[in-house]
Order: structure tokens, then C-alpha cells, then sequence
């Protein structure tokens, strides 16, 4: 801080303005000297730009969506509609303030009742995903019970079609694989390998190896030892010709004497899984 | 306590729309709700001594340090994760009323969140792939 | 009325609400008074069996100085479940002028009355054998059976007159309603997008949880929601009894043994030994009322009833098809 009395001459006299300095009339505060961007933000809280809109522009003939239509449309569709539904009730909730502001009720209450409507509709999306949920946790219980005898029956099928070297079958696979064991027609980077992948893996390993080895003339090969042997046969493609190739390998792998144990089998199938992708991204 | 004589202004409608008693200060008439009530309301902002403050339930994402600057933690904000969609959306908040709202059938199973009911509907899936249902007049939705 | 008090206007007890409502309408001109009672929603009209008129529909008066006249139902009032009619009476109204409509220029104007759907008779035109049309207007309906009407878009239930069941009155068409610009086209509400092709999850991203949709507050119990002891919380707090002495045991097993021991059904000789006193007694009656009743009583006269009942039964189903073609034949005609 300063210690001497004589400042103020000196802030005086950097404050005095220049003679150079040409004075111009003041400029006076109205609103058209404001600018506001078109893109600004804020505008998604006014419709058209307006202050507040018409009776007759918020008057509607429609209603909710109902939670039977919601239940038909998808995750992106349901996030987009409540997208949506939250804009317009942003818009119309301004309004509404507006008009308490001002003391009096929206006229005819066409505001208030569009709102509430939109709400419905909102809520209701909540309501089917709610649903939803609750559907997987079940789905997925049911499955402990039941999954085990439907694979099975799955398992049969195969085996005793006439020819499952078709369009139809590998269709089938895949959707198999993704329904029940979570495996992804195209894998992630991040990619983290679980139980269910590995059962899954078991299971489509093996029963590609049940259908073909005896076509191919390998069935010396079974019983098939770990894990490693059947994520060769899950690879390959679904024919005989894919088998007979896995099989090549499994000999090969065989020469070398490991067992992988049920407790590492996580870790090396995402081994596996990290390897491929890789040599993909080689590629 | 109130006036018989105050009373009898409501008989008649004239009297009503001139109504003496209920007027601003400035002598214009008083339509609102009646004056009389509870007082006991919340208070607001304005009221309270020097140690009352009352929040605007906003903020509370960051801390202000000791310099008196307000330090954001991007930890706390609020964050919205749009559609990437919205471009070309076409559903709107509202369904027209000439729309009919579709029955849900779940014969055999208790309800929708019926975990066997969906497990059936995968298996058909996993048979199928994604069937496209024809709109007919006979056609009978399972959710 | 305070904020405080309008806030929780519906969860109020009845008597209160209707103290409150009572004094925000002395305090208040007429105007803005609320029209006829206030009926909480819960209790609204809803559904088409409840209002048993609807917009258009040609209605009979059976009360107030318009009795016996024939009118139209030009619409319906929810929040006093009550409907506006073409001839209803009027009531003078004060209005003040900030709320005065674009070609008024008085301050009094001719308020229509709302009619309760109780106070009317829906009216229907029937057609004789001959060709010519009458009027009836029915005491009552009944709603027996649904169709889908394509007007309304949804299921409506079939009006019929009531102990004339074979009479049905059509609804009112409806005015065909346009689409507003918050509505979603029909034919894009119903496109399917999501398929349900997996159990473990569907489409959402995977840091999704359900719980993030509603806030876990949200549902506590609320300080003023009725306290209700259930069935389970009832057998928490009582406290166990005393355990059964083996006396008392013994009790039961000795009552559960002389339980078991007793004849419940009867054996056949002694349904045969009955029988046949019965059959002694009944034989030898000689009071031809008494013979009568017997009769009356005897399983061969249940049978006749019900066989009688029964074709009485086709008759009417009849008689209600032969309705449903002349009702349709007349719908027919009218439109063309």
C-alpha cells in the first residue's frame, strides 16, 4: 500500500479524459440493441422464436402414446421420443410461467393440459422400459430352469437335419449365439470375455464337432479336452470342411501336452479373443 | 366476524360486480380469491435475517476456494445425452387419436415381464430371424 | 384459499374439500364461480357405460320446465359430469368485463345450464314392418356385447334398451378428428423398430441401469399416506403363544381319531332301506293337494321347467336377430 497523501492528483489525472476523445450521444438501453445469435442455445426453449405462442398454435386433437404402441418401438426410438417430448414440454413450461407470472391462468388451460398429456406420454416410456428390464431379469431366470433343455433340443435338431450347410443353419448360429450366450457377430476392442462367452464357445464348439467329425473320419479325436480345442472348432466356419481344418489344429495343439484348467478358461479365451482381433487389425 | 349487510350484496348480481368491500387500494375491484387465509406460508428469499439464506436448489457442482473463485467439478455437472437421431426424427410428442391403440394378449403367461413369455419369444428368434408382421385385420399382436 | 390448502386439495378428507370449495365460491362472483358440484376425478365419467349419451345423440327431458321436449347432446362437461344440450335452460350470468368475449357488449349473457345424463332419455328411431319410422325413447339402456367402431377407433359397447334387448341404438358418428402438429401419424406410431432377439439385453447402451430412471426417494412412504397394518406385519408382531402341554396333545390326537372313525357317507343299503320308506310313504297318499306338491317337488317337473325356460330362451335370441337385421337395414337405408 501506498504511504503517501498525493495519489488521488495522480489517479485524477490518468482518469481525466483526452481531448482527443470525441463524445458521442449515449446510447440508450433498449432491447434492439441487443443481438442474440441465431444458434444460441436458448432459442430450443422458444417456439418460432416467439415470446409466447397463440392459443390456437398449442390447441391439439391428438393423445398420449400408449404404452402398448411404446412397447413396438426400439431403444433409440423411445430416447428420441422422450427427446422430443422433453423440448416441447421445456417450451411449454416457460410459457406457463409466463402466464402465472402475469397473474392470470393460460387461456382455456390448453397449455397446461398439452403438457400434462406430453407427460403421459413420458412416464409411460418409463413404464416400458421398466418393463423390459424386468423381462431380461426373468428371461434370464427362466433360462437357469429351462435354458438347459432347450439347448438341448436345439442340439438335436442339428444333428438330425439333412443339411445344415446352409444359409438358413449358419443363420441360425449366429442368432444362437447372440441370444442366448452374448456373443457379438462383430466384436468390440474392448471386448471383455465372461462366463456366458465361454459356455457359449463350449457349446457351439462342441456341437459342431458332433455333426462332422464322423463325416470327416475324426472321431478319434473325442472326447475333446479344453477349452482351447473347442474355440478352434467355434472359429471355424460351420461345415465340414472347417471342421476338418480345426481338427488339423487340434492335432497339432495336442503334440504340445497342456491342459488348460476350468479356472483359467476366462482368461484364455480373452487371449484368444485379443489375438484375433489384432490380426485383424494387422490386416 | 361478517355483516348480514355484507352478505346480502351477493344477492344480487349487479351488487356483486360492484362489490364495495373488495377493491385495490387505487379503487379498482377485487376479483380474486378472498384476503383472508393462512399467513403461515413458506418464506421467501427476501425475508429472514442476515443468516437465512435460502438456495435456489441449483449449483451444488463445485466449491468456491480461497481466493472466492467457484471451482466446477465436472464430476457433478449435469450432463444429457441427446439421440444421435434427431436429425430425421419423425415421432412427435403426441399420437394422433385416428390411431388405434393396439391390443396386448398373454395367454399363458402372467404378464408381460413374464420371463418365460420372453425366453418363447427369443426361441422364435433364434428359429425365425425378424418377421416383418403383415398389418391385417386378424392379426392378433403378443405385446 | 392459501397455496398450502390448494396444494393438497385432492388428499383432503371430503368434508374438508368441501368447506374449502364452498368458501373460495362465496368469495367469488359468479363468473368464475365453478359451475354445478365438483366431482374429484377419480369419480369422473370416463368410459361410454357410464355417460350412456354421447355427443350427437337425440335425448328425451324428464325433468325441469323442458320435460317431455326432445333435444341434441351438443357435448359433455367431465369435471361435473353433466352434458350441454341444444334446448337446456339458461341462467343469467354476470360477467366482468376483462373476461368479455368479442361481441359481447353487455354484462349479463344467457349461461346454458348442464343437464345430468340421468335427467334424459336417449331417443331412437325404429322402423315398422310397413316401412314408416317411429320414435322411442328408452327408460334405460343396457350394454351387452362390443364391436370395434371405426369412427371412435376403438371398442364400443353395444347400446341396447333395457328389458327390449333385441332394440339396440346405435352411437352417434363422431366428428372425424385431423391430425395437430404435435400428433404422430398413424401409420408411423405403429411401425415395429425394437425385437426382442436377445435374453441377456437389448439395444440400450450398457451403462444403463433401471435405477437411474426414477429417483430411489421418490417411492419412500409418505409422512401423511395412511399407516396400514397387512397380514404379514400382523403375524411379525404378535408374539407366539404358549406351546400345547402333551395332555392337550394327546386331546387332539384322540379327537382327530374319533373324527376319522365317523360314517360320512352313507352306504348303500341304508340309502336303499331309506328309499324305499319314503318311497311307502309317498305311495299311499291320499290329499290330492299334498299329491300335487309331491309332484311339484319330484325331479320330472324341474326337468319340464328348464326345457321350458330354454325354449323360451331361442325365442327371444331369435327375436333379438331379427332386431339386429332391421336396426342394420335401416342404418343401411339412412346412409344411402
Amino acid at each position: 500500500m501506498s504511504r503517501h497523501f498525493h495519489t488521488t492528483a495522480l489517479v485524477a489525472a490518468r482518469k481525466r479524459i483526452p481531448p482527443t476523445v470525441k463524445l458521442r450521444p449515449p446510447i440508450l438501453p433498449t432491447i434492439n440493441n441487443i443481438t442474440v445469435k441465431e444458434d444460441h442455445p436458448l432459442w430450443q426453449f422458444f417456439h418460432d422464436k416467439k415470446f409466447v405462442r397463440d392459443q390456437s398454435e398449442v390447441a391439439f386433437t391428438g393423445r398420449a402414446w400408449s404404452v402398448q404402441e411404446l412397447r413396438r418401438k426400439s431403444w433409440e426410438d423411445l430416447h428420441g421420443l422422450w427427446h422430443v417430448c422433453l423440448k416441447e414440454r421445456n417450451k411449454l413450461e416457460r410459457e406457463i410461467h409466463i402466464f402465472r407470472q402475469q397473474g392470470d391462468n393460460p387461456v382455456g388451460g390448453d397449455y397446461q393440459k398439452l403438457n400434462e398429456e406430453i407427460h403421459k406420454s413420458m412416464w409411460r416410456i418409463k413404464q416400458v422400459l421398466t418393463e423390459r428390464d424386468h423381462a431380461l431379469k426373468n428371461a434370464q431366470k427362466e433360462f437357469k430352469v429351462n435354458g438347459d433343455q432347450y439347448l438341448q433340443e436345439f442340439r438335436e435338431k442339428y444333428l438330425t437335419a439333412e443339411n445344415v450347410e446352409t444359409d438358413e443353419w449358419y443363420d441360425k448360429l449366429e442368432r444362437l449365439q447372440q441370444a442366448i450366450f452374448g456373443i457379438p457377430e462383430l466384436l468390440d476392442a474392448d471386448f471383455k470375455v465372461d462366463l456366458r462367452f465361454v459356455e457359449g464357445v463350449k457349446y457351439i464348439g462342441q456341437l459342431k464337432f458332433d455333426r462332422f467329425a464322423e463325416q470327416i473320419g475324426r472321431t478319434e479325436l473325442a472326447p475333446l479336452r479344453d477349452v482351447a480345442e473347442l474355440y478352434t472348432l467355434f472359429e471355424e466356419s460351420a461345415s465340414a470342411e472347417g471342421v476338418a481344418e480345426a481338427c488339423a489344429k487340434i492335432e497339432e495343439y495336442r503334440e504340445n501336452d497342456i491342459v488348460i484348467p476350468a479356472s483359467k478358461e476366462v482368461k484364455v479365451v480373452q487371449g484368444f479373443v485379443e489375438d484375433k482381433l489384432e490380426s485383424l487389425e494387422a490386416e | 366476524m361478517r355483516s348480514t349487510n355484507v352478505l346480502h350484496f351477493q344477492e344480487t348480481q349487479s351488487a356483486l360486480l360492484r362489490r364495495p368491500w373488495k377493491t385495490y387500494r387505487d379503487g379498482t375491484l377485487f376479483y380474486g380469491m378472498t384476503k383472508t387465509g393462512n399467513k403461515r406460508v413458506p418464506l421467501t428469499t427476501k425475508q429472514g435475517n442476515k443468516n437465512f439464506y435460502k438456495g435456489t436448489r441449483s449449483s451444488g457442482i463445485g466449491r468456491l476456494n480461497k481466493w472466492g473463485t467457484y471451482n466446477i467439478d465436472y464430476q457433478r455437472v449435469r450432463t444429457f445425452v441427446a439421440p444421435s437421431n434427431l436429425a430425421d426424427f419423425n415421432l412427435k410428442p403426441l399420437v394422433s387419436s385416428n390411431a388405434v391403440i393396439p391390443k396386448n394378449t398373454f395367454d399363458g403367461y402372467s404378464s408381460v415381464t413374464d420371463g418365460k413369455f420372453l425366453f418363447d419369444k427369443v426361441k422364435e428368434y433364434i428359429e425365425t430371424g425378424e418377421v416383418k408382421h403383415p398389418r391385417t385385420e386378424d392379426y392378433i399382436e403378443r405385446a | 384459499m392459501s397455496k398450502r390448502y390448494t396444494g393438497v386439495l385432492e388428499r383432503l378428507p371430503q368434508h374438508f374439500r368441501d368447506f374449502f370449495m364452498r368458501r373460495a365460491d362465496q368469495s367469488q362472483i359468479p363468473a368464475f364461480r365453478s359451475q354445478g358440484k365438483y366431482i374429484p376425478e377419480e369419480k369422473r365419467y370416463t368410459r361410454p357405460e357410464q355417460w350412456k349419451v354421447l355427443e350427437g345423440d337425440r335425448v328425451m327431458f324428464v325433468k325441469g320446465p323442458n320435460k317431455g321436449k326432445i333435444g341434441k347432446v351438443l357435448g359433455l362437461q367431465p369435471f361435473t359430469n353433466s352434458i350441454y344440450t341444444d334446448i337446456a335452460e339458461t341462467e343469467p350470468l354476470a360477467v366482468p368485463r376483462q373476461l368479455w368475449q368479442e361481441d359481447q357488449n353487455e354484462y349479463l349473457i344467457d349461461y346454458p345450464k348442464t343437464v345430468s345424463p340421468d335427467d334424459v332419455r336417449v331417443v331412437a328411431t325404429l322402423v315398422r314392418e310397413d316401412g314408416t319410422e317411429y320414435d322411442i325413447a328408452a327408460e334405460d339402456v343396457i350394454f351387452k356385447g362390443k364391436y370395434f367402431d371405426e369412427d371412435y377407433k376403438k371398442m364400443m359397447p353395444i347400446r341396447r334398451v333395457k328389458y327390449h334387448e333385441h332394440i339396440i341404438i346405435p352411437w352417434p358418428r363422431p366428428d372425424p378428428a385431423e391430425d395437430c402438429v404435435f400428433s404422430t401419424p398413424p401409420e408411423v406410431a405403429e411401425e415395429r423398430s425394437h425385437v426382442e432377439n436377445s435374453i441377456l439385453q437389448f439395444e440400450q447402451p450398457a451403462d444403463f441401469t433401471i435405477q437411474s430412471l426414477r429417483d430411489p426417494i421418490m417411492k419412500r412412504p409418505y409422512k401423511w399416506d395412511k399407516q396400514v397394518l397387512k397380514k404379514g406385519d400382523i403375524t411379525k408382531l404378535t408374539a407366539p403363544g404358549i406351546p400345547y402341554s402333551e395332555t392337550k396333545k394327546a386331546m387332539f390326537e384322540e379327537r382327530r381319531q374319533i373324527r376319522e372313525s365317523q360314517i360320512t357317507e352313507m352306504s348303500a343299503e341304508v340309502m336303499e332301506f331309506i328309499g324305499s320308506r319314503v318311497a311307502e310313504h309317498l305311495n299311499n297318499v291320499t290329499d290330492p293337494n299334498f299329491k300335487q306338491y309331491v309332484d311339484k317337488v319330484s325331479g320330472q317337473y324341474r326337468k319340464q321347467k328348464l326345457a321350458r325356460r330354454e325354449k323360451e330362451k331361442q325365442l327371444l335370441d331369435l327375436q333379438i336377430k331379427e332386431a339386429e337385421k332391421r336396426n342394420k337395414r335401416v342404418t343401411r337405408a339412412s346412409a344411402q
